[in-house]
């Protein structure tokens, strides 16, 4: 009875999107074609296909012209000193991190994007910094009833935060139960993505994604990919594909209130068992308020609530670990933003998934950041973390409780045309 | 149990909006309330327009909210500011929209700065110049001028749109044309004498309305575009400016007004806080009665301060 509750909402949402849709969101019906320019249209579809293709276009206009059809370019270059007050002691702080007491480079990523013709887009992010790929996919822009599809290696539509890069983080480190569940870096994978804005008046986003485990190009998750046993380096089972899921909508609340809230979920094989199974759920929610109705300017308050549940699959068990963040970012004016982000993550039941690997048990962190912004394209921040966390595993003998301080002070240029950010 | 309040909630969000508007042959989105005004004057019942942002919201950081994505999804022609003004929010919006018929290169896709003569091109745009843009000044929305050449510019894609309304559009462009032209004559009129008058402003917003009014433009509170004034701007302006007879301090509504109210004061200016776009200011719901309250706003303060 459990297992149907899902598929139940599921068709619930899809019928009533359905009957509830604007009548004002018309069906796009073409007007009738001509007779006789149906009959062209088809004497020059046999004509096309009987000739030869055609050779490629010469470039047209030279220079100026040809720089203007160059993807936009840009780089953004991180670089963070860290200090540690437990050096020999810290919670690790993610993908992009400020490890150690020292100076990081945190990241020098390229971005290029484009448009390749009516039908598709091309975006590329590379991190030079690491000399890994970070995303490279295409998307496409002109598939009808609201559809979307992606292809290649991108980050999953899962939360909120995983689909933001680095120099989009209000903060020097990625949440705690994100590097947890999610990846060091990025839960991101080579695959595909179909996405469904639903016929409403109001948004209302479906989204589904599928990412080969076994793929050369790799799976970079905390949670799935298939175990070293088993792992033939084929996809040779739908068992090795990993699923996401998204649902997320948005209103409005006003002229100056906004809220989008997402549910998410993946499905794939644990890497820690032969043949077991993972599972995450995500819930999400951001509140944000800007008065531009009163024309002022920059100033924003805006509420980030993020939770992560896990459940894995081991012999004749399950184990579930949970996590989560609250962030409150306040943009005091054009040139200031303070953030506080609370957050922790725990076990909740079972024995350790990975025998091999102890996992840090129930960690907390409290984060201030003061972010000072000369111009859009450039950022001075300091930050601070107290942070809690057992010194080795639950399973470990003699773990204790320690407590230490971090103060990140990090740097933030980007040059160069950069795409635009969701909200 | 949870998941259920969950996804009941999502799904009452979605739904908790007012009923959908009248069918219309077109669907105008402007990212300007600009656009959007024009759009409904010269398209008339043909057309339903909204703009994306408000007028008294800063376009230069526009949050690229899903709620603009519906609203695109559905439109048949997009107007935009262009020359790189919406490059930070517009871009996503386009790709997230799912609607080829307004992507660059469609005819639902009109960049309105193809329209006008763009101002300040710079040579060999740097960012060191600040927020530049590229292809010239992109605030050519303050300038009626420019906004007639906007003008025709919608009425002529309304019309290829929806060639069934042609003769529609056309009355109505004629209709227009000739209110806005004679309301322009009598601005021209009123505003002559003050032709050569020195203005300030806080953003280099208002190179396009200088130019219509025959003002002349002697600084900015930004040291450069997008950069908040400094102290030591501010001061060596303050003192380049003394004695100049600056009659203005010309500002839009979403920029902080303490220190170009003190400016103004010391420099012995007033300041002028225009709407820059419709909606900016009660009473301004078209281009006419946004360009008359600028109007009239400067003939108030027009004498000798």
């Amino acid at each position: 009875m459990e297992r149907r509750i899902p598929s139940q909402i599921g068709v619930s949402l899809l019928v009533s999107a359905f009957v509830l849709a604007s009548p004002g969101a018309r069906a796009e019906v073409p007007p009738a074609l001509d007779p006789e320019l149906a009959a062209a249209f088809a004497a020059d579809q046999a004509a096309r296909e009987a000739a030869p293709p055609a050779l490629p276009s010469p470039p047209v206009g030279g220079g100026a012209g040809m720089r203007q059809m160059n993807p936009d370019l840009s780089f953004i270059l991180d670089t963070t000193a860290a200090w540690y007050s437990d050096p020999a002691w810290h919670l690790r702080q993610g993908g992009h991190a400020a490890d150690e007491t020292g100076v990081t480079l945190q990241g020098v990523e390229l971005a290029a994007s484009a448009s390749v013709d009516p039908y598709f887009r091309f975006d590329l992010y590379f991190q030079l910094g690491h000399l890994h790929l970070e995303e490279a996919v295409l998307t496409t822009l002109a598939l009808p009833a609201g559809l979307q599809a992606r292809a290649g290696f991108f980050n999953a539509a899962f939360g909120r935060e995983n689909p933001q890069h680095l120099h989009s983080w209000n903060l020097v480190n990625p949440s705690l139960a994100h590097g947890r569940f999610l990846a060091e870096e990025h839960f991101a994978g080579a695959g595909g993505e179909l996405s469904w804005l639903l016929p409403l008046p109001w948004y209302l986003l479906a989204t589904v994604d599928v990412f080969d485990s076994s793929s050369r190009a790799g799976l970079r998750s905390s949670t799935f990919g298939a175990s070293e046993s088993t792992s033939s380096g084929l996809l040779d089972g739908p068992e090795k594909l990993v699923t996401v899921g998204r649902l997320e909508s948005f209103g409005e609340l006003g002229p100056d209130w906004s809220l989008a809230l997402g549910l998410s979920g993946a499905w794939g094989l644990s890497p820690h068992v032969p043949d077991n199974r993972a599972t995450l759920y995500g819930a999400d929610c951001y509140l944000k308020w800007r008065p531009i109705g009163e024309g002022r300017g920059a100033l924003f308050v805006a509420l980030t609530v993020e939770a992560v549940l896990r459940d894995t699959q081991v012999p004749g068990d399950s184990v579930r670990d949970a996590g989560g963040y609250a962030q409150l970012d306040v943009q005091l004016s054009q040139r200031w933003l303070v953030t506080l982000r609370g957050e922790t993550v725990g076990w909740l039941s079972g024995p350790t998934p990975d025998p091999r690997r102890a996992p840090a048990d129930d960690q907390r962190r409290a984060s201030l950041g003061l972010t000072f912004l000369p111009t859009h394209f450039s950022k001075l921040r300091l930050q601070g973390d107290l942070q809690t966390g057992p010194t080795g595993g639950s399973g470990e003998a003699g773990a204790e409780e320690r407590t230490g301080v971090a103060v990140f002070l990090q740097t933030e240029i980007s040059a160069g045309e950069h795409g635009a950010h969701r909200f | 149990m949870r998941v259920h309040t969950f996804l009941a909630l999502l799904l009452g969000l979605s739904l908790a909006g007012g009923p959908a508007g009248v069918q219309a042959t077109l669907r105008v989105v402007g990212t300007l309330p600009d656009f959007a005004s024009l759009a409904r004057e010269l398209g008339g019942e043909r057309v339903e327009a909204e703009a994306l942002i408000q007028g008294t919201e800063d376009p230069h950081f526009v949050d690229a909210k899903p709620s603009h994505v519906v609203r695109l999804h559905r439109a048949d022609l997009l107007v935009c500011i262009g020359l790189g003004l919406e490059a930070g929010w517009l871009p996503v919006l386009l790709t997230q929209s799912r609607n080829p018929r307004i992507q660059p290169g469609a005819a639902g896709y009109l960049d309105a700065s193809s329209l006008v003569t763009p101002l300040e091109v710079p040579v060999k745009p740097d960012r060191a110049m600040g927020d530049v843009h590229g292809g010239g000044n992109p605030h050519y929305y303050t300038s009626p001028v420019e906004l007639l050449a906007v003008a025709r510019g919608i009425s002529s894609r309304l019309a290829e749109l929806d060639p069934a309304g042609r003769d529609h559009y056309a009355r109505r462009w004629r209709d227009f044309e000739a209110r806005y032209r004679a309301q322009l004559d009598l601005w021209a009129q009123q505003l002559l004498p003050l032709r050569g008058t020195k203005i300030v402003e806080y953003h280099k917003s208002w190179v396009y309305l200088v130019q219509w009014l025959g003002f002349v433009s002697v600084g900015a509170l930004e040291p450069v575009p997008g950069v908040p004034p400094s102290p030591g701007h501010v001061a060596r302006l303050l003192q380049q400016v003394q004695g100049q007879g600056i009659r203005f301090l010309f500002q839009e509504i979403y920029h902080q007004d303490n220190l170009s109210r003190v400016f103004a004061s010391k420099s012995g200016a007033r300041q002028l806080v225009l709407p820059s776009m419709v909606g900016a200011a009660p009473g301004t719901d078209t281009v006419l009665e946004k360009f008359g309250r600028i109007v009239q706003l400067i003939q108030g303060n027009g004498g000798t301060p």
